[in-house]
């Protein structure tokens, strides 16, 4: 053990100087990491709102206005659900009111006889929104 | 005049009252001499992220030390959503260039975030957590 020791301090001449001047090679080589930690979130889609519509013989023209995202640019488009308004039964929409719709105003043809609601739904790519609220209801002769 | 220290090889290098000190080589996250293990710090948050829109996130780094860094890369790992939402409809863009942070100060970049495009009606209203590393050197 005594030998050891003596081995060690027999080597302490040799000594690394690490110097601090600026502009030395020491300082060249420094290199650091930095970390952090944060967040992307999401927006969510809006509700549509309360559509009107109008019928004309057995034609109905839905109303409603345009929805828009939180960062306040309108939606895409809409899809169109049309209900029996006694049995709350959901129905095929057809003509200019079936799939995405993208403007704020359709006119659905041919549709039969009867009392209808209409909801409308925003939509954006994937993302659908939330059913607005159940027109008014509208007779069908 | 030079400031110099001296580490000595031997079984009394670290014995009572020595001294902490980062030579050259590797200590924790930093290389060279005097770095400490965490030079600066990265920040940034962003929202309005939907399907196919890019926003610009802005970084903050606050520098630690009490010189001049520069830094070099800003990389970012995203973190899923959701199971429904992984983390593939998110994505950061990189920062790559020479920011100088002065001493003890903060500097902004400002990076690309977007949403795919086709990202599933799940990503709504999610958050997705950022990681964020970057390098510097000595400015």
């Amino acid at each position: 053990m005594r030998g050891a020791r003596r081995a060690s301090v027999a080597i302490v001449p040799v000594a690394i100087a690490v110097t601090l001047m600026p502009g030395t090679p020491a300082d060249a080589a420094w290199s650091a990491h930095g970390a952090g930690s944060a967040a992307g979130v999401a927006m969510t889609m809006p509700t549509g709102s309360t559509p009107s519509g109008q019928a004309s013989g057995s034609s109905v023209t839905v109303s409603w206005a345009s929805a828009a995202l939180p960062n306040g640019v309108a939606v895409a488009g809409y899809v169109i659900r049309r209900y029996d308004a006694a049995t709350g039964a959901q129905e095929s929409v057809g003509g200019n009111c079936s799939g995405v719709v993208t403007t704020t105003t359709c006119t659905e043809l041919s549709v039969p006889s009867g009392t209808w609601v209409y909801t409308d739904i925003p939509v954006q790519s994937n993302w659908t929104g939330g059913a607005s609220q159940k027109s008014a209801s509208i007779a069908v002769a | 005049m030079a400031a110099v220290c001296t580490v000595w090889i031997g079984s009394s290098a670290t014995g009572s009252g020595g001294m902490a000190l980062a030579g050259s080589g590797t200590s924790g996250a930093s290389t060279g001499s005097g770095a400490s293990s965490s030079a600066f710090s990265i920040a940034g948050n962003t929202g309005g992220l939907f399907p196919g829109l890019t926003v610009n996130m802005t970084l903050t780094v606050n520098n630690r030390e009490h010189f001049a860094i520069d830094v070099t890369s800003i990389t970012s790992m995203v973190s899923n959503g959701s199971s429904l939402c992984p983390a593939a409809n998110v994505s950061v863009g990189a920062f790559s260039g020479n920011m100088v942070v002065a001493a003890g100060g903060t500097a902004t970049t400002a990076v690309p975030v977007t949403m795919a495009y086709s990202a599933p009606d799940p990503c709504q209203g999610l958050t997705f957590p950022f990681a964020y590393r970057g390098q510097a050197v000595k400015a």
